[in-house]
């Protein structure tokens, strides 16, 4: 058993190379040979902690078990995020919900429920992700949302609200255009701004709107113009749909003009394509194939010079429609 | 208790003069959370303004920025509405507040609209928002039918031949929902709209711009037209006094070119092209002519009209005659169009078959059949037997195959003075269309389509379900013409994904 353990701490980066610190390896150590002679019972959860958006893992997260509310056990992530909390579980054969809570100062509080089973743990090991203070409000739940993050100004401008003001123009703009098509409320997207998300660069964009579980997010900077200013818009989504953010930009506004949040038709376009990957992931490809529609008609009213974005729109389509049981109503069954 | 009294004299007074003859206006503004609230505790809900023969709800426009500015347009379009239909009882009930969601995720716009528009059992709903884009203001008019309004008002049934089945063919306007404008204001238009929106909050002494004022139009009161002179309207407020309000164009206002469309929509049908409106509500207007009866007056020509929005023939930019523009690619409406164009092929088929076999003639013994089975449904069994044996008598004098003409000619003349005698006693004037439909029924009864050409029909329906897949319209169709091919497997699917869709609504 302990050579196993070994093994698998070995892979999981507890093996005692140089770059550990002694401490850290006694400690290891001291764990593993306490192993080889367990105390009757006693059985061990591992785990890694990473930070949700940048994947970094998080050292010094405090990881404690819970059975109600019971402390089982505890145990603080090290330098790569791994952790390991050694305790004695109840040996019932009915399955046991347990709790796993984290914490760490700078980001925000999680937990899980992992379960057990005649003293043993269903699963033993997990990769858990916390989001950075701040953010929890941005992360809503469940169905199709799209996140609004900061913008980028340059020093000494100051903008009141740009992402709420682009949220809600949004709301406006595309919830109007999928009510229109009788969305079932509980299917329409959501838009929410979220000033804590600090996009560092552009790519980041699909990093945010993995760990918000939102489909599309949307940062940005404010450039100095020669009158007024430029805003640039990124476009990142969850699904891997742009491998790159899309880029879009609103030429010479006012910062503080209302119009200047509204954003252009292929951004809309752009937000409805990821949108309609959500739809399509969920099965709900009727409701995928209209998304898709809507963001061909922006396209086709901005006259819009975005060639791939268009392609890509019309893959979308194309694979909602072929999953869509109306094929099995075209002559020949679709075939 | 004694509230309660006054609120229930005051609903009685407004009910008896809006069921009264006669044109009749009213308007009313009330708290659009007010009665969401009600709406959403259930139980019974009190409708306003209930006695209108059409009744119409306008929201204030969203005004995210506070420019002042929706009130104005939401106030300038329902008294637009008002007095170019003065001939009607109209309703307008003016809801305060915003559509935006407070949360996301909270009911919104269209699907709040549409909560109150349908416990309100109005015809129409008019909303929109006034947004100021740079040193302009935009302006966004919606119309929405509801449910109940879009079956009484915007649908149209086609009955397959008997021979066919004898099922239902159906459309309904699409879009339901419909953006009619977007125009730009400018600083000009902004103080125009201003300026004519604050005089009609008044009532003038005269038809004068520089007459004195007379009083506020209070809030609540209904109050009717008395009078209508060129520009101005006289407005006499229930219980109140009588005054003044000019009266404004689309000339003036372009904003009001949507007011314009939605009397139209409210009252007579939508009207046609306007360069102003959106494609969609060219769409609209020309999917009303369809479903009007066009389609069955001259079926070729509506099938160059629904060309113009259905692949290949689809047009695009603006057209030179009308500057009207139709947008691009898939047509407004989803599969509206393509839906549309089935049933007028089906009905073109059928008229056709039914013209070729009253070509053949009429069998004189067939008709008097038909007209003692007609008769039967109208009149009581004796008159029935009385009437059917004097049109016998008459048809006796005629040939024993009647053409088309022969046929017409009796009815027009001799039935029909026949006819004219038993609707003087009987007042029952409807009986010669009866009667003629009894002829003529039967022979469309007995068409039989080619199911090479039917099968053509569903295949290109098919197509067009895949670009709009929650087209119920489209699926039930599809449903009935799988059925007259025999094609139980295809039928069965489209009446399963109807009824998915349906549950989903």
């Amino acid at each position: 058993l302990a050579k196993r353990l070994l093994h698998s701490m070995g892979r999981r980066g507890w093996s005692c190379g140089l770059v550990n610190s002694f401490w850290r390896c006694l400690g290891a150590t001291v764990l593993c040979l306490g192993l080889t002679a367990p105390v009757a019972g006693q059985t061990l959860l591992n785990g890694q902690v990473a930070n949700a958006v940048t994947k970094v893992p998080i050292p010094g997260a405090t990881v404690k078990l819970f059975h109600g509310n019971q402390e089982l056990g505890a145990a603080s992530s090290d330098a790569r995020g791994n952790f390991m909390v050694s305790c004695t579980l109840p040996r019932s054969d009915q399955p046991q919900n347990l709790t796993l809570q984290l914490e760490h100062a700078e980001f925000e509080k999680a937990s899980l429920t992992p379960q057990a089973v005649g003293g043993k743990f269903t699963q033993q090991s997990y990769a858990l992700h916390l989001l950075p203070r701040g953010l929890i409000h941005c992360q809503p739940g469940k169905g199709r949302f799209v996140v609004v993050g900061h913008f980028q100004a340059p020093m000494g401008v100051t903008y009141s609200e740009l992402p709420q003001r682009i949220a809600t123009a949004l709301t406006y703009d595309l919830l109007t255009r999928l009510q229109k098509l009788h969305l079932q409320a509980n299917l329409q997207p959501k838009f929410l701004a979220c000033e804590e998300a600090k996009s560092r660069l552009p790519d980041q964009g699909k990093l945010f709107a993995q760990a918000l579980h939102a489909d599309v997010f949307i940062c940005g900077n404010v450039i100095q113009a020669e009158k007024q200013f430029n805003i640039r818009t990124f476009v990142s989504d969850s699904h891997g749909l742009f491998e790159v953010p899309l880029s879009f930009i609103n030429q010479n506004v006012d910062l503080n003009d209302p119009g200047a949040a509204e954003l252009q038709p292929e951004t809309h376009a752009a937000v409805l394509a990821a949108v309609a990957v959500g739809f399509e992931k969920e099965e709900k490809f009727a409701e995928g194939v209209q998304a898709t529609l809507l963001a061909e008609k922006l396209l086709e009213v901005s006259q819009s010079k975005q060639p791939d974005l268009a392609a890509e729109i019309d893959k979308i389509r194309g694979r909602c429609q072929a999953r869509l049981p109306h094929q099995g109503l075209l002559a020949g069954g679709g075939q | 208790m004694k509230r309660k009294l006054y609120l229930g004299a005051l609903f009685a007074a407004l009910l008896c003069l809006l069921t009264s003859a006669g044109p009749v206006a009213a308007g009313g503004d009330y708290v659009l959370e007010d009665s969401l609230e009600k709406i959403m505790q259930g139980g019974e809900y009190r409708r306003h303004l209930t006695g209108a023969k059409y009744r119409l709800a306008v929201f204030s426009f969203e005004d995210p920025q506070n420019t002042g500015l929706g009130d104005d347009v939401a106030l300038l379009l329902a008294r637009h509405i008002l007095f170019s239909n003065s001939e009607f009882a109209i309703g307008i009930l003016n809801f305060k507040q915003g559509l935006a969601p407070g949360q996301p995720g909270d009911l919104s716009y269209f699907d709040k609209v549409d909560k109150v528009a349908q416990a309100e059992q109005v015809n129409l709903a008019v909303w929109g928002r006034v947004l100021p884009v740079g040193d302009r203001l935009m302006v966004d008019t919606f119309l929405q039918l509801p449910p109940k309004s879009l079956e009484q008002n915007f649908s149209f049934y086609f009955s397959m031949p008997k021979a066919m089945g004898g099922k239902k063919l159906q459309a309904h306007m699409r879009p339901d929902r419909i953006h009619v404008q977007r125009i730009f204001l400018d600083q000009l238009g902004m103080a125009d709209l201003a300026g004519a929106a604050g005089r009609q909050r008044h009532l003038l002494q005269a038809p004068r711009a520089d007459a004195p004022v007379m009083a506020e139009i209070p809030r609540d009161k209904t109050f009717t037209i008395a009078s209508v002179e060129k520009n101005w309207v006289q407005l006499q407020v229930k219980g109140g006094v009588k005054g003044w309000m000019p009266r404004f164009g689309p000339e003036f206002l372009k904003v009001l070119n949507a007011a314009e469309f939605a009397g139209g929509v409210l009252t007579r049908g939508p009207e046609g092209a306007n360069p102003e409106l959106t494609p969609e509500a060219l769409a609209v207007a020309e999917q009303f002519q369809v479903m009007e009866g066009r389609l069955f007056w001259d079926p070729d020509e509506t099938l160059l009209m629904i060309n113009r929005w259905v692949s290949p023939e689809r047009q695009a930019g603006s057209e030179p005659e009308t500057q009207m523009a139709r947008g691009a690619g898939k047509a407004p409406g989803g599969a509206a169009f393509a839906n549309l164009k089935a049933l007028v092929l089906i009905v073109k088929g059928v008229r056709e078959c039914s013209r070729a076999k009253m070509a053949e003639g009429f069998s004189r013994e067939e008709v008097k059949k038909n007209l003692r089975e007609a008769l039967s449904h109208s009149l009581s069994e004796e008159e029935a037997a009385r009437v059917s044996g004097r049109i016998a008598k008459l048809l006796d004098k005629a040939p024993a195959r009647l053409t088309e003409r022969e046929l017409n000619d009796f009815f027009s003349k001799k039935v029909g003075r026949e006819l004219d005698k038993l609707a003087r006693r009987e007042k029952g004037g409807n009986l010669y269309f009866v009667l003629q439909e009894a002829v003529v029924a039967p022979m469309l009864d007995s068409c039989k389509l080619d199911p090479g050409y039917v099968r053509e029909i569903a295949n290109e329906l098919a197509k067009a379900s895949l670009d709009d897949p929650d087209n119920l319209d489209v699926l039930k169709n599809l449903a009935v013409l799988f059925d007259y091919l025999g094609d139980t497997e295809r039928r069965n699917l489209a009446e399963t994904i109807a009824g998915q869709v349906a549950a989903k609504k």
